[in-house]
């Protein structure tokens, strides 16, 4: 038949003609690969039926590959992944954060030098650091006891000596701050005044962090060592997730979910705990006082990160704490006399100097600045 | 950036979004983004079923595009591009911690996934072959999974896939060929039966 000739060489497609020498070895594996045996698998018609099966007639030896080629096709995975929309656009919330946060760079922390040693102090010590007194000893407690039981499972004769646990502490001095990168390829951005410590390497089941004062944490996905954040006795576990936890000694504890999913709870009482979704925070005071659940305003939660202070209403001795931490200075207040007075502003970027000056025309006081002490004074 | 705004975005023709992303405007990357995301997220989850990892390397593809907007060059196919970024990253992850993926292959792709595959199975009523390939993909390195993605179901010639993978048209065809080699070989058992019945 003239129509069969014509179209004899048309199965052959280029690239086995490229590659493959010998036609006669072809295999099931060449045939999947060819798009138009596929084409005549998956939608056959009266040409395509016609032109197989001339390569049939000449070929015969082939028709057990073909075979198999065809049911190989035929039952290829047809899963299709969905992902919905209020997860695309969490996904892209937080590219867009990420692409918005501007790098903090060690020179550019402070506005005004004050300390000169303001730099990160690491030190490794053997023991447990004597500022976290109760909790961490429990906790290292417990991760030796799990070291212990570790030895024990594997009862090799050699390991009959303890290992020591290092302690990695990391603290920012009032005035700076600063990011590190942990062993696991966590990042952790530290306000100033800050400290954090955890066990060298991250040793043992679960990546465990104590935290003092603020810091955003960017953890690095591992599903296999869950992330631990231990503030006083609340607890904060992430996979892999950014978040960020305000734990200044004897204020609230706020823990503020960007994005992922973590999980917080208290180790006294039980009915405290909650998962976060991104958006959410839990406002607590420790050791059972409050829980509260609620929203939060990303920016403001955030600010600090971009250089930014926020004050929204704040009450005067709470926005003096957070301008002597963030610039490392002490400040003393003359002749305070309402109670009510709260500041508002918002500074980037800003200079004490700068700050101060903005905030003396609305709170009506005057200021003096001396080395790293500053007066403010109010009038009569 | 609000989505109405992007939805008139998306409409437009996404090479002359690619212009823009390249010049410099930031809600082109979103529209890039959102016009693409269904696309690549089922690219990814092909490549490797782990939903955290697979969007974990998204983020970073478009964190780079923009932070490497001004290198990008000008004639791509968009949607080819993120998907070898995409796959590149997904690579690049795995490879990081090779143990722990193949634990993790073990522990979840196992239990969570083949569990909603398993569903999807029963419902399209599918043959004991349909699964054994595909048990055998699952299990296929990354790089063969790439590959069967391109030439299968995104449908591109070995010319535009080998560009992808960065391999020649050789080794793009021995690469696509060892993947359907390890399909076939874990159906061979059943031959004597598919040939007979």
């Amino acid at each position: 038949m003239q129509f069969r000739r014509i179209t004899f060489t048309y199965p052959l497609l280029k690239i086995m003609n490229r590659i493959i020498m010998d036609k006669s070895k072809l295999s099931a594996e060449d045939f999947v690969l060819d798009s138009h045996f596929r084409d005549w698998v998956l939608h056959p018609n009266k040409q395509r039926n016609l032109i197989w099966q001339a390569y049939l007639d000449k070929n015969p030896q082939h028709v057990k590959e073909m075979y198999m080629a065809r049911e190989i096709i035929l039952n290829l995975p047809t899963t299709t992944y969905q992902i919905d929309e209020e997860e695309i656009s969490l996904l892209w919330d937080e590219i867009d954060l990420k692409l918005s946060r501007e790098p903090i760079l060690p020179q550019e922390s402070p506005p005004v030098p004050i300390h000169s040693k303001a730099t990160i102090t690491k030190h490794i010590s053997t023991t447990p650091h004597t500022l976290f007194n109760y909790s961490l000893l429990k906790i290292a407690a417990m991760l030796a006891l799990t070291a212990l039981l570790g030895f024990l499972y594997y009862s090799l004769p050699e390991s009959q000596i303890t290992q020591p646990i290092n302690w990695l502490t990391y603290s920012t001095n009032p005035g700076v701050k600063s990011t590190i990168t942990l062993s696991d390829g966590s990042k952790v951005t530290l306000n100033a005044g800050t400290t954090i410590s955890y066990v060298q390497n991250f040793a043992g089941e679960s990546r465990e962090i104590f935290l003092e004062g603020e810091a955003f944490f960017e953890v690095a996905h591992d599903t296999i060592k869950p992330f631990i954040v231990h503030t006083e006795d609340i607890v904060t576990k992430a996979l892999g997730t950014s978040f960020n936890i305000k734990a200044n000694k004897s204020e609230k504890i706020a823990i503020s979910l960007v994005t992922g999913k973590v999980e917080v709870k208290s180790q006294e009482v039980l009915e405290f705990q909650d998962y976060l979704t991104p958006g959410e925070q839990v406002n607590t005071f420790a050791k059972g006082n409050s829980w509260e659940k609620g929203s939060f305003d990303k920016e403001r939660v955030t600010a600090w990160m971009n250089q930014t202070i926020i004050f929204d209403e704040t009450p005067l001795p709470e926005a003096i704490k957070i301008l002597e931490n963030w610039f490392g200075v002490t400040i003393t207040v003359n002749h305070f006399k309402d109670q009510n007075l709260t500041l508002s502003g918002k500074f980037k970027n800003e200079t004490l100097a700068n700050i101060l000056e903005g905030l003396s025309y609305t709170a009506r006081f005057t200021y003096e600045i001396n080395g790293n002490k500053i007066q403010i004074n109010f009038t009569q | 950036m609000s989505f109405t705004n992007t939805s008139t975005f998306v409409t437009q023709d996404t090479e002359c979004l690619w212009e823009e992303l390249r010049s410099g405007n930031r809600s082109s990357l979103e529209a890039i983004y959102r016009f693409h995301i269904n696309d690549l997220y089922n690219f990814g989850m092909s490549l490797h079923a782990d939903d955290m990892l697979v969007k974990d390397a998204i983020q970073d593809v478009f964190i780079d595009l923009w932070n490497y907007r001004e290198k990008l060059s000008a004639d791509v196919v968009i949607k080819q591009y993120l998907f070898k970024c995409l796959a590149n990253r997904i690579q690049k992850e795995l490879g990081k911690n090779l143990r722990r993926s193949n634990l993790h292959r073990m522990n979840i792709q196992e239990t969570s996934v083949k569990s909603f595959e398993e569903v999807l199975i029963q419902n399209q009523s599918s043959t004991e072959i349909s699964k054994k390939i595909q048990k055998a993909m699952n299990h296929l390195p990354v790089r063969q999974k790439e590959i069967l993605q391109y030439l299968f179901f995104q449908k591109l010639t070995y010319e535009e896939a080998s560009k992808l993978l960065e391999i020649n048209i050789r080794s793009t065809y021995t690469l696509a060929w060892k993947a359907i080699n390890t399909l076939k070989k874990a159906i061979s058992v059943m031959l004597p039966l598919l040939i007979f019945s």
